[in-house]
């Protein structure tokens, strides 16, 4: 082995992942080596000095505040892009624990909101305006595998829409025909689900259904040519009523009502 | 969509085995790892405060880029590295130096102290550390990576090349070149000169 040969193995060796036949000639030309050997003791002087290191440990209430801190910063992060959300499931592992308020201010931002802003037609007024498709219903799922179904199509509706970028709006006419005619089936359908949805622990999914279909019916009754500033007004509406947060919430609760009986997963998507 | 469903799955069900039922779990189980490779990358308490919350941002923000076969904590130290990297790179383009530590190690009680030792030792303690860090700053940001996840976490170098998307030869060069540069900085500084 030659000088540049050994010296080429320090990181290994110093590392101790060298072995067998290449070891024991590293070995070997250290041994009869002056200028290797004390070359390599001075490297493993450094190995031994830097392990001398010791990381500080912050305070406890570090530790303690770690997640407040966090939660602040995602919830941020997560806000400046709704796009982002990875899939819902996951999304609501992180709202969990903040579920209960969020859902409480998004409540009060509805009725403040909508008593302010809107003259909101009514699911009868608008059963007029629209030509609404009948709902399909298949009987034989139940309202909790129906609600979760109408809950997904509408999220990606709202979706689609939050995201649909400035630059398309030239195009918005055109492209919104589709949503406005998922908006309505919507809608029809939500009459039949708040319907089915009658017991009392499904009250709050019954009212999810309902502040979903404002949304819906502005959505189905966006006029083609001069509804940009109107869009903007669905999606403000979006944003501070928190929707889709409680979307996620709710599909969170019912994918764990789910899971909880047979422990077998069963995927929204 | 399929395959982002998928992708979590796998990272549900390692979550799950783990015990976790929240994301707020994969955090206080994670938390102190993460934040301790950051304080090796960085330096420094509040940068790796910093970086280590930025992982976890990224982390929940790119589930769908979790591959079930890795682990979570493989990926989150990948996250964190890489994150380091791109900062270090960012700020380099902005022609803006590294910020100075601020925070000593010295001004933060030492893990290990211990509260019997004479004050001659740890004031030597500390000199110690101050002389370690300095020579870590020294080192670039892929030579610093290198050395702390070989030195400080365990890996074998081959996984280091994994972590970085470099090849184990380009790993050791880079630990080689880490390990000069220690030893030209901390020559003015013997340990057999301690009387130890
Ligand atoms: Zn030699």
């Amino acid at each position: 082995m030659r000088c540049t040969e050994c010296e080429s193995l320090f990181p290994v060796a110093l590392y101790e992942e060298i072995g067998g036949e290449e070891l024991q000639h590293f070995q070997e030309h250290l041994a009869g080596c002056l200028k290797c050997s004390a070359d390599y003791a001075e490297l493993l002087a450094v190995r031994r000095t830097m392990d001398e290191r010791r990381r500080t440990e912050p305070p406890e209430a570090f530790w303690d505040q770690y997640w407040e801190q966090l939660a602040g910063r995602l919830e941020s992060a997560e806000r400046a892009s709704v796009s982002s959300m990875p899939h819902p499931r996951w999304s609501s592992w992180l709202f969990r624990s903040a579920a209960a308020a969020s859902l409480m201010a998004a409540g009060i931002v509805v009725g403040l909101y909508y008593a302010r802003h809107q003259p909101i037609p009514t699911a009868a007024t608008t059963s007029e305006q629209q030509p609404v498709a009948p709902a399909p219903t298949p009987r034989a799922a139940s309202s909790d595998d129906r609600t979760m179904d109408y809950l997904r199509r509408s999220e990606v509706l709202l979706l689609g829409i939050v995201n649909h970028g400035a630059s398309e709006t030239a195009s918005i006419g055109i492209e919104l025909a589709r949503e406005k005619k998922v908006s309505r089936d919507l809608v029809a359908e939500a009459a039949v689900l708040k319907h089915d949805l009658a017991s009392p622990e499904q009250r709050r999914l019954r009212q999810l259904v309902s502040d979903l279909e404002i949304i819906l019916l502005q959505i189905a009754n966006l006029e083609t040519q001069q509804d940009l500033p109107q869009i903007e007004l669905v999606r403000s509406g979006v944003d501070r009523t928190g929707i889709l947060l409680k979307i996620n919430v709710e599909q969170m609760r019912m994918a764990d009502r789910k899971d909880a009986p047979s422990g077998q997963e069963s995927q929204p998507l | 969509m399929r395959l982002m469903a998928r992708d979590e799955e796998a990272l549900v069900s390692e979550a799950v085995v783990a015990g976790f039922s929240t994301f707020r779990d994969v955090v206080e189980a994670h938390k102190k790892q993460v934040y301790y490779l950051a304080l090796d990358l960085t330096g420094n308490h509040h940068d790796a405060e910093d970086l280590s919350q930025e992982v976890f941002i990224k982390a929940y923000q790119s589930m769908k880029d979790f591959r079930g076969d890795a682990k979570l904590s493989s990926w989150l130290h990948r996250i964190t590295v890489n994150a380091f990297l791109d900062s270090k790179r960012k700020r380099s383009l902005r022609l803006l130096p590294f910020p100075e530590s601020r925070e000593r190690p010295a001004e933060l009680p030492f893990r290990d102290e211990r509260p019997d030792a004479s004050p001659d030792r740890r004031l030597e303690t500390a000199m110690i550390q101050r002389h370690i860090d300095e020579a870590l700053e020294k080192l670039t940001p892929r030579e610093r990576a290198v050395f702390v996840l070989r030195h400080y976490n365990d890996l074998i170098l081959r996984d280091v090349g994994q972590m970085l998307n470099i090849s184990e030869g380009t790993v050791k060069t880079l630990l080689f070149r880490a390990l000069r540069r220690l030893q030209k900085e901390l020559r003015s500084y013997r340990p057999e000169e301690r009387g130890q």
